[in-house]
């Protein structure tokens, strides 16, 4: 399990050299506020306009944590991958939840679940059991690794919760939106017609996307997902919320709310009648406008991705 | 001798047929203009007037396999190649380096070890794309392993001195065709299975042109200094599937390289698994 160390070096390594590509952040002062006489311009076929760059610098826990329970898994994690790994920023997890959202420029309210009011998941009892064991034991056995990991699509709506060193281009050909993640040249293609969804034995990593627009606000259906991928994730894909799986009848209703031409909202509903007691909600900025000079490039993410194999001290390829 | 002069003079015929076409279709001037006209006519379009190639599209070749013409082998079609002439240029270590890649393809090929397989491969791979065109970006979607390029087509340039394993491509259009160049390229991908190979110098001009509103002749010149002695280009057909609802699903090939636990599994004896589970 030593080889766990050389992962992490390895994966903070490729962060570093990310992150050295792209130009500083700059945290913007709060727009919440929205303008209410802004509107989108429109595209031929009448959609607004959103076509672009994005980038989204916040990082956050998405769930009410207690104390008890930050400090459990940073137990874990210091057990497993020593005190001193240099990969990640154990940071996050000394501030509470409400240190960590005076950071951010948004109402309290705004982001992480939303519903229900406890701002907790609410799992069955066994799927938080097994989803607790996951996270305290990240890497026990292959079969417990991430997709993301393993450069493996992150699924929807995880596949937003990739921060600070990579953006989203949106495209909207007529009657589509397109969205390209540069993490891991992963896309979305959502069609903003009435065809039905597809036959229930097909899965699709990323799901199976129909949208219309509600005024301002795209409104996402997304079925046909596989159960290999987690519902959400942390900075890196590690984190508390390690994972968070689901099965295959997992149901997301994604809201993307146009706020101001910078910025775009993000309110998704998860449903997974197999592993939650209920609907759930979670909600933050999803979208920010990149930088001017900022571009997307190529993250040929397996080609370079030797994580299992130092993980785990073997060669296969 | 009989037979060769029977070839001989078919030979002949051969080519007094091709002159009494291109007497006639000069003399048909109009005629073929018109044709052309017709065809052009059904090409749905972008408001700026360009093609609108918007759309499902899929090649029907065996080229993935081999770019030159080839026999079957187990589990490969037989396939007429798409090669202009059938003949690779290559420099004489390369056409060495090439029969080894042959010889190991089990193994060396990209593929095999489901790298991005680049381009021009890609396009011409048993997996339908999606073109999602815009004004100034296509960006072309694949099912294989989830891959994507941009076409830049808002008259910038390349950048310099990077290697992309799907390379970098900046388009503009030329009438009718969308002209792509294609550069930037890493030395780590193939042209097909069969060890069709090129390096870092490599730079394509992909030519897009609408054959109709459902098909576009892709044609790809080639040229790498490294490589070949001289440029060489391929062609095939793009089809637009046409099949209702028809969409891009998955292939991710590294799927099938790691086990995952199934969601219904858990990780510990005697933890308890979903309700159903417990009874």
């Amino acid at each position: 399990m030593k080889n766990i160390l050389f992962a992490l070096l390895a994966l903070s390594i490729l962060f570093i050299g990310i992150a050295g590509n792209n130009p500083a952040f700059v945290f913007g002062q709060d727009s919440s506020a929205t303008d209410e006489s802004w509107e989108p311009n429109r595209r031929a076929d009448g959609q607004p306009d959103i076509q672009g760059i994005y980038i989204n610098p916040w990082v956050f826990t998405i769930e009410n944590y207690t104390d008890q329970e930050r400090e459990e898994f940073r137990q874990a994690m210091i057990e497993h991958r020593g005190p001193e790994t240099g990969a990640y920023d154990f940071d996050w997890l000394e501030q509470s939840t409400t240190e960590r959202r005076a950071d951010y420029p948004y109402p309290d309210n705004f982001y992480g679940v939303s519903k229900p009011t406890s701002g907790r998941i609410p799992w069955q009892d066994w799927a938080f059991q097994k989803k607790k064991y996951l996270s305290h034991h990240p890497y026990e056995k292959r079969e417990f690794f991430d997709s993301r990991i393993r450069c493996l699509p992150a699924g929807t709506p995880r596949g937003f919760f990739w921060s600070f060193y990579n953006g989203w281009q949106i495209l909207q050909p007529p009657g589509y939106v397109v969205i390209l993640y540069e993490h891991n040249h992963l896309y979305r293609v959502i069609p903003l017609d009435d065809s039905p969804h597809l036959g229930k034995d097909i899965n699709l990593w990323m799901g199976d996307s129909r949208g219309h627009w509600e005024g301002n606000t795209l409104v996402v259906d997304v079925t046909n997902l596989t159960d290999k991928t987690w519902v959400i994730g942390e900075l890196g894909g590690e984190g508390i919320h390690i994972g968070s799986f689901h099965s295959e009848d997992i149901h997301v209703v994604e809201r993307f709310t146009i706020v101001d031409k910078d910025n775009i909202d993000y309110e998704v509903t998860i449903e997974d009648p197999n592993v939650f007691t209920e609907p759930w909600s979670m909600k933050y900025r999803v979208f920010t406008r990149a930088p001017k000079d900022y571009v997307l490039f190529e993250y040929a993410c397996h080609e370079g991705n030797r994580t299992m194999e130092l993980t785990f001290g073997d060669t296969r390829d | 001798m009989g037979k060769l002069e029977r070839g001989k003079l078919h030979h002949r015929s051969h080519k007094m047929l091709i002159l009494l076409i291109a007497t006639l279709l000069s003399a048909c001037g109009t005629s073929t203009e018109l044709t052309n006209n017709t065809a052009s006519d059904t090409v749905p379009r972008t408001p700026e007037g360009h093609p609108d190639f918007n759309g499902v599209w899929q090649a029907l070749t065996t080229a993935s396999w081999n770019i030159q013409d080839h026999n079957a082998q187990k589990g490969v079609p037989a396939g007429q190649g798409i090669v202009h002439g059938n003949e690779i240029p290559y420099q004489e270590w390369a056409a060495a380096q090439q029969q080894e890649n042959y010889q190991n393809r089990a193994d060396l090929d990209p593929l095999h070890k489901c790298y991005l397989p680049g381009v021009p491969r890609i396009m011409y791979m048993p997996y339908p794309f999606r073109i999602n065109q815009t004004s100034e970006l296509t960006a072309i979607t694949f099912e294989y392993s989830h891959a994507f390029r941009w076409i830049w087509t808002n008259g910038t340039e390349h950048p310099e001195a990077l290697e992309f394993w799907m390379a970098d491509s900046r388009g503009h259009w030329e009438g009718d065709t969308l002209v792509v160049s294609v550069a930037d390229f890493n030395n780590q991908t193939w042209f097909d299975r069969a060890g069709n190979f090129h390096s870092e110098e490599l730079t394509l001009v992909e030519r897009y042109s609408p054959m109709g509103p459902n098909h576009i002749n892709y044609e790809v010149t080639v040229e790498d200094p490294k490589v070949f002695t001289r440029p060489w280009t391929m062609s095939t057909v793009l089809y637009r599937r046409l099949e209702e609802n028809v969409q891009t699903l998955d292939y991710e090939c590294l799927e099938f390289e790691e086990p995952f636990l199934p969601w219904d599994e858990v990780p510990v004896p005697g933890m308890p698994g979903p309700p159903e589970q417990q009874n």
